[in-house]
């Protein structure tokens, strides 16, 4: 990664977007990167199978704070089971990052799979 | 630097003339795993062409010289923390070694265990588990200096069968009393477990002075290959033991209807053991015995002395270790508002190797420093000045363009 792209991810990293809990959600689920100690919770605000929508909060470090935000900003409007598709490389569009380094897919990957877990869970209820 | 040649000891590894990420490797991780010399490195390739065999049962050559090999690292083992052959049980690593014990100490329901907030995972999670069997477990506090409260100790809570610490932690570098603390649990009735793993590869350790019951150590922290750890189980203490796997090896006469067990330690060293391991871990102790533990221990502490002198010119650095009366060649630190994994990413790029996370230490981390995570630079006697130079330059410049006022 480039200096000035990390410089960049250390910015959104301070000041996240989607961060905090919402007043008003319908699903929930906790997400661990045990290596980083990541530890986070996303919330869903889903209806009709559509995210109206999203945010996160916990700790972490730049790329899985950086990552759940922008999944969360990703996802409102989206039908939650796009979700469904959704693998590593399109974390790192969401990035824009190429190739990311193994010790850190699980921090770029950590509120993905909460979401998908979350899909899972509604797909049931359903 | 006393006793110390480093132009000579650096040419003995290998893998510290590297280049990473376009940079000399400076490799500030020892206290996960240290480097290997090449009397490991091309000794283990010796066994292979020379000595493998299945060794204790068959009676063949060269599963006799397999046998001899395993046996004569047993004793280096043993004369290098002073203990005696038979009190030496090979294991994977140190957390074997403690869950070996949690399994076959014959605790009962109303006894209880003593760990410490300042405990590596592996010395606190065998104990936890024993919860689920009625027997009480205390943990001990950690000052704001990182010390263990002695006091605690004077007055164990009643019925404490073990008291569990680490001699050195992987986190603050506190080194702890262990021997007072064996001294004061003795007293109360109480048996002691040492964690050593990040000790012994640093300092002289004699485990007759310390007077602990059960040792715990890892070879790969000390030169050895991964795999290999011991287990010290002082003589009388292994006599209500019980076996931890079973199967081969640790048998004197098996019918279906009856078994006998082999004696301590093979009792405890069920199947086919890792015997290029052991033969490793020899060659390892031999090139400490060679170095001299006491010329290692003086070389880290003046690098260590170093580091924390050069320390004081960071800005925007803040730094958990080494505020205790005694601690090791540890620095865990955090840049102010950068999560530990991205400081650690960012020094990788110039090719310095240090930790991040909660090292395997989350209760102490989380609960008592309200971290969540910090990075480490962890020493050993290889390590230089230089090194140390390049890396607080290099964190300086982190601190300075990522690091929050």
């Amino acid at each position: 990664m480039e200096d000035n792209k990390f410089y960049e991810l250390v910015e959104l990293y301070r000041n996240p977007e989607h961060y905090g809990k919402l007043s008003k959600y319908n699903y929930s689920e906790e997400g661990y990167s045990p290596s980083c100690g990541d530890k986070f919770s996303v919330y869903l605000d889903v209806e009709n199978g559509i995210v109206k929508n999203a945010s996160f909060d916990g700790k972490g470090c730049v790329i899985s704070t950086v990552s759940l935000s922008k999944l969360c900003e990703f996802l409102v409007g989206k039908r939650l089971e796009e979700i469904n598709s959704m693998e590593l490389k399109d974390m790192e569009k969401l990035l824009g990052i190429n190739g990311i380094s193994i010790s850190r897919v699980k921090c770029a990957t950590v509120g993905l799979d909460a979401v998908k877990r979350i899909y899972k869970k509604s797909a049931e209820n359903d | 630097m006393t006793g110390i040649n480093i132009e000579n000891v650096r040419k003995d590894f290998p893998i510290l003339s590297k280049q990473v990420n376009g940079n000399n490797l400076i490799y500030f991780d020892n206290a996960a795993t240290s480097q290997k010399p090449s009397a490991v490195i091309e000794g283990l390739k010796y066994f292979y062409e020379n000595i493998n065999a299945n060794p204790i049962r068959s009676i063949h050559s060269l599963a006799e010289e397999s046998t001899k090999v395993y046996n004569d690292a047993r004793k280096k083992v043993a004369d290098f923390i002073n203990a005696e052959p038979e009190e030496i049980v090979f294991v994977r690593n140190a957390t074997e070694a403690i869950n070996l014990v949690s399994f076959s100490f014959p605790f009962k329901k109303e006894d209880r265990i003593s760990s410490t907030y300042m405990e590596h995972h592996s010395n606190l999670l065998p104990w936890l588990r024993l919860k689920e069997r009625g027997i009480g477990v205390d943990i001990a506090q950690v000052s704001e200096d990182y010390e263990l409260d002695i006091n605690y100790y004077r007055r164990l809570p009643k019925n404490t069968r073990l008291v569990a610490l680490t001699h050195a932690s992987n986190v603050t570098g506190t080194i702890n009393d262990v021997k007072e603390i064996a001294r004061l649990s003795h007293e109360q009735g109480a048996l002691v477990l040492v964690d050593a793993a990040q000790s012994i590869p640093h300092m002289p350790f004699d485990v007759k002075d310390i007077d602990a019951d059960f040792v715990a150590f890892s070879g790969h922290k000390m030169l050895a290959p991964f795999g290999i750890g011991v287990l010290y189980i002082k003589k009388d203490t292994s006599k209500n033991m019980q076996p931890f796997l079973t199967g081969g090896e640790m048998i004197k006469d098996v019918s279906l209807s009856r078994i006998i067990y082999e004696n301590v330690p093979n009792l405890f060293e069920a199947g086919t053991q890792n015997v290029e391991g052991a033969y490793g871990l020899g060659l390892a102790v031999e090139y400490l015995n060679n170095l001299g533990m006491e010329n290692v221990e003086k070389y880290e502490a003046e690098l260590t002395n170093y580091l924390y002198e050069r320390a004081k010119e960071l800005k925007n650095v803040e730094i958990y270790s080494g505020k205790s009366k005694r601690f090791n060649s540890i620095f865990s630190f955090n840049v102010t508002g950068l999560h530990s994994h991205d400081t650690a990413y960012l020094l990788d790029k110039k090719g310095i190797a240090v930790r991040s996370g909660f090292h395997c230490a989350q209760p102490l981390i989380e609960d008592r420093l309200k971290l969540d995570g910090a990075a480490r630079a962890s020493l050993y006697f290889y390590n230089t000045k230089e090194e140390i130079n390049t890396f607080i330059d290099e964190l300086n410049k982190i601190a300075a363009k990522y690091g929050r006022q």
